[in-house]
């Protein structure tokens, strides 16, 4: 357990990344959607989550914009760029890549 | 909203800084929480544990407020280093003024011991070196930085006002500066010249003329 929320934990950006891809989110749909995922077993707090936002934005990989929802407080929403795309494809890669040397280590 | 939790996330964002991300970040907190409180009450959670929920799961902020007020300590470095550098090329700028004014006195004094004019030679000498301190100001006068705003405050726009009124003031000393220069200069070559030493003078009244429409103009652009 210990193990699994430190390894999601280090993969807050990539994480965030592979949600937008699929669509503009904002930050409490993105950790329903760990939870859902995961059976409710992780989410990601909030300060984490944020500052990830605020990681990813500075370095252009993310967008974030207000939405105009009519009732109630307005949701800020985020959205991947090509430069995220990019990212995230790269990271894909080096973590399977990850994955089967760890793999290959503990057998 | 509920209040309680508003009343909490606001405590906790009593110590951020006072900045428009800071602003937007407890909004965007507000609006998270509110949604995952409701979605908690309707599964059937009460009241209570769905706050106590919602607050656990906040985490620890102050990591968020790091990311708001790191930045400032290099951009001071920074500052004071082009303060330095301004200060440096003043100072070279000036010596090399009186650098120039000496080595005129010095051809005026030799001047009587020498068949050739070197009064007019050390004239145009200086006039000629003269020519790199001038650079110089200007220079210097567009070294300083327009301000650029770390945060969105109150404080913030001050800043920049006040950059922008150093600015102007130091490209209008630097024009004024040229412009006595310029006339002392063209009393010595035109009086030289045509030995009118009795109407010559007049060159400083239209040196003066030249400064008030300096100041004019500089009024003139604050206005806009």
């Amino acid at each position: 357990m210990s193990i699994t929320s430190d390894v999601i934990r280090g993969h807050t950006e990539p994480i965030i990344l592979a949600h937008l891809i699929d669509g503009d989110s904002y930050g409490y749909q993105i950790n329903k959607e760990i939870m859902e995922k995961t059976n409710n077993l992780y989410e990601l707090k909030e300060a984490t989550l944020y500052s990830a936002f605020r990681r990813l934005e500075e370095a252009g990989l993310i967008l974030s914009y207000w939405g105009n929802e009519n009732v109630g407080a307005r949701r800020r929403y985020y959205a991947i760029t090509d430069k995220g795309r990019e990212a995230y494809q790269d990271y894909k890669k080096d973590w399977e890549n990850a994955k089967s040397i760890i793999n290959s280590l503990l057998k | 909203m509920n209040e309680r939790m508003r009343s909490h996330i606001e405590t906790l964002f009593e110590d951020a800084p006072k900045t428009r991300k800071a602003f937007e970040l407890r909004e965007e907190l507000l609006v998270n929480s509110e949604e995952r409180y409701q979605d908690l009450i309707a599964t059937g959670v009460s009241d209570d544990d769905a706050f106590k929920h919602v607050i656990s799961s906040i985490g620890n902020v102050s990591e968020l407020f790091q990311g708001l007020v790191e930045a400032k300590g290099e951009d001071k470095e920074e500052l004071e280093a082009r303060a330095k550098k301004i200060a440096v090329i003043k100072t070279a700028a000036v010596g090399i003024y009186i650098f120039s004014a000496a080595l005129f006195l010095a051809f005026a004094m030799f001047d009587m011991y020498s068949p050739m004019d070197l009064s007019t030679l050390g004239l145009i000498t200086m006039i000629f070196i003269d020519i790199i301190p001038t650079c110089m100001l200007v220079y210097v006068s567009n070294l300083y930085p327009k301000y650029q705003r770390k945060e969105d405050t109150i404080v913030e726009d001050f800043k920049e006002w006040k950059s922008e009124n150093k600015k102007a003031r130091s490209i209008k000393g630097a024009v004024s500066c040229i412009v006595w220069t310029l006339a002392v200069l063209l009393y010595f070559i035109i009086s030289f010249a045509t030995f009118a030493w009795y109407v010559t003078w007049v060159i400083f009244i239209a040196a003066g003329c030249a400064q008030a429409i300096v100041e004019l103009v500089f009024r003139l652009k604050e206005m806009k």
